[in-house]
């Protein structure tokens, strides 16, 4: 920890090599949040370097008032969400564009198709996953994938105690719905994961 | 209890948050109610399954080589920006310092260094230079901007001070460190007693526990006695202590009679503090990392604790320079005084009578300095007159042998 504090200093005075050390035992983590938020690899990575390129520039802002790691996490998780928004922003109007010009657009339900050949389980969760609102998706995220305590994923998003705890709720609730409704599409998915999970 | 009240606790009962009690009353439930059961399975499959989601993903190898690449970049676009700065505030002290003397060039003090008659440079008859005090305090300024400039990139230390709080923090600083103000003074002399009065200011430098940086005169005593013309200019800088500059500059002022002066006050209460926060941050910090020695388990980490703990022995060390230089300056006050030995001064507030007989008294002197030069001159170039008349003397011979000659041939 008190090394942690010294390449702190070191690297916000620009020293490199601390600033990689500190860095290096949260890579994995913040890679995969950002993997997990925005669905695809290539979005995941750009995310992930861009949170290790914020963390650098406002390491002067870090006050030690939460724990290093949590404060690093949620730089990455800000940065995927307002990255989202912007798609979806730039997205919608791309499809109104399109509207305009007479293409038909098709619905989610068309993926079915491609969705029964992938049996893979941890496939069609990610999928779930990526058709879950943001909200959802990150409650999700940093609390069952992750596994950061109600009281870190509080800190990292500037909520209180209890809109998270209910949020997470909502979230697996909603997460449940929609993957029955997956199922029912697909077969029986649940058998097979319960099968897995027994055997 | 029915099924709905129960299927409200199963998330909490996979999170294991529930009493002994309750997870009790579930789990006997559930042995009843395959419905039930059925739910917890596959809910408890679900959080498996997103528990294990991301069992085997790392993050790509590169990823830290590609962000340090971004930084890189970034860093140096930022390091630009300072550039410019420095630049621009180069141009604009260019700019100032041009500016400056054109603008003052009508008040008093710079006018009447602008007329103080200056001797030829090579009659300098001594000058001794002791460490020039202002060019350290240039020196000293300079620095503490340099500083300021680096922090705003680099941003070394915690918390750049929030604006509303500044004010507060400077009456603070002043209960802390107490005011801090560098005192300098400026006094222009013109005496008719040169010598008398130059020993009567040493004398006063020491009475008042001063001492003297630099003293620079041109012109010499030999030099005005032969040509009987006053033009001796000095100017000597002193350090008193602070308590005793007011007393000082009014026993100086008595001296001769004043054509200039002024007192300087400049207030770095603010940079003064701020150099001592910081100070003392990094005698903490220092103390600290001291600690962790103990602690090291391994060789590099050791030498990691060592490399930063002289580095901050360095700071520490600069930073108590800075320190000591502020209250060098600030205890001691600067204090330039300019002598110019004149044949006759006009006395503080001089009536119109006063000024008109000095004026012809002048113009008299000029007049008899001018005849008197004139005949020094002129005796001093007899040499060259006797060469010219002994020429002119053999020329005429020449031509009068000659003349004689032709007529003596005529004549024959």
């Amino acid at each position: 920890m008190e090394l942690e504090i010294m390449r702190l200093k070191k690297a916000g005075r620009g020293d490199e090599r601390a600033f990689e050390a500190l860095m290096t035992p949260h890579l994995d983590t913040v890679y995969r949040v950002c993997l997990r938020l925005m669905g695809n690899e290539k979005d995941a990575e750009d995310c992930a370097q861009e949170t290790l390129l914020r963390v650098w520039t406002s390491l002067s802002s870090f006050r030690g008032q939460a724990k290093f790691s949590t404060w690093v996490y949620r730089i990455a998780v800000n940065l995927c969400l307002d990255e989202l928004r912007k798609r979806r922003r730039q997205q919608a109007d791309s499809l109104e564009e399109m509207k305009e010009s007479g293409f038909d657009v098709p619905d989610g339900s068309s993926d079915a198709q491609s969705l029964a050949e992938q049996k893979e389980t941890r496939q069609v969760i990610t999928r779930v996953l990526n058709r879950l609102s943001d909200e959802h998706r990150t409650m999700l995220v940093l609390r069952d994938v992750q596994g950061f305590s109600y009281e870190e994923i509080a800190e990292m998003l500037s909520l209180p105690l209890n809109t998270v705890k209910s949020r997470i709720s909502r979230a697996r609730s909603n997460f449940c719905k929609e993957f029955r409704e997956e199922a029912e599409q697909n077969g029986d998915l649940f058998g097979q994961m319960s099968r897995k999970k027994e055997g | 209890m029915n099924c709905e009240s129960i299927r409200a606790y199963i998330e909490s009962y996979l999170d294991g948050t529930l009493t002994p009690l309750e997870a009790q009353i579930i789990e006997e439930h559930i042995k009843d109610c395959p419905e039930c059961k059925g739910e917890l399975k596959e809910l408890s499959a679900l959080r498996h399954g997103l528990n294990h989601l991301n069992d085997d993903v790392t993050a790509p190898d590169d990823l830290m080589e590609k962000a340090m690449e971004k930084i890189r970049a970034e860093k140096k676009r930022k390091r630009r920006k300072p550039i410019y700065w420095v630049s621009g505030s180069i141009a604009a002290a260019v700019c100032l310092i041009i500016a400056l003397p054109l603008l003052a060039g009508g008040m008093g003090r710079s006018s009447s260094k602008a007329a103080t008659p200056m001797a030829a440079p090579d009659m300098y008859s001594y000058s001794t230079t002791e460490s020039a005090a202002a060019g350290i305090a240039n020196d000293d300024d300079y620095d503490i901007k340099a500083d300021y400039a680096e922090d705003e990139w680099v941003m070394e230390e915690p918390a750049p001070a929030e604006e509303d709080d500044k004010a507060d923090e400077e009456t603070a600083d002043a209960g802390v460190y107490g005011l801090k103000i560098i005192r300098t003074a400026y006094i222009d002399l013109n005496t008719e007693n040169y010598d008398a009065d130059m020993e009567a200011l040493k004398a006063l430098v020491a009475q008042f526990g001063g001492y003297i940086t630099s003293n620079q005169e041109s012109g010499s005593e030999a030099y005005s006695n032969a040509y009987d013309y006053a033009s001796r200019w000095c100017s000597l800088t002193v350090r008193v202590p602070v308590e005793n500059l007011d007393a000082f500059t009014e026993q100086a002022k008595l001296v001769g009679i004043v054509t200039a002066s002024g007192i300087d006050e400049t207030d770095v209460t603010a940079q003064y503090s701020d150099t001592a926060r910081q100070l003392a941050s990094y005698q903490a910090q220092y103390e600290k990392v001291q600690g962790f020695m103990e602690r090291a388990q391994t060789v590099s980490e050791l030498m990691e604790i060592e490399s930063e703990l002289s580095r901050l022995q360095r700071t520490i060390e600069d930073l108590q320079g800075d320190i000591n230089r502020w209250d060098s300056r600030i205890n001691y006050s600067t204090v330039s005084i300019t002598v110019n030995e004149v044949k006759r001064a006009l006395s503080n507030d001089p009536t119109f009578g006063e000024r008109m007989r000095i004026s012809l008294q002048n113009g008299w002197d000029s007049f008899c300095d001018g005849a008197k030069n004139f005949a020094v001159n002129l005796y001093g170039a007899i040499p060259f007159i006797a060469a010219w008349l002994i020429g002119l003397g053999i020329a005429g011979l020449i031509v009068w042998l000659i003349v004689r000659r032709i007529r003596r041939k005529k004549m024959q």
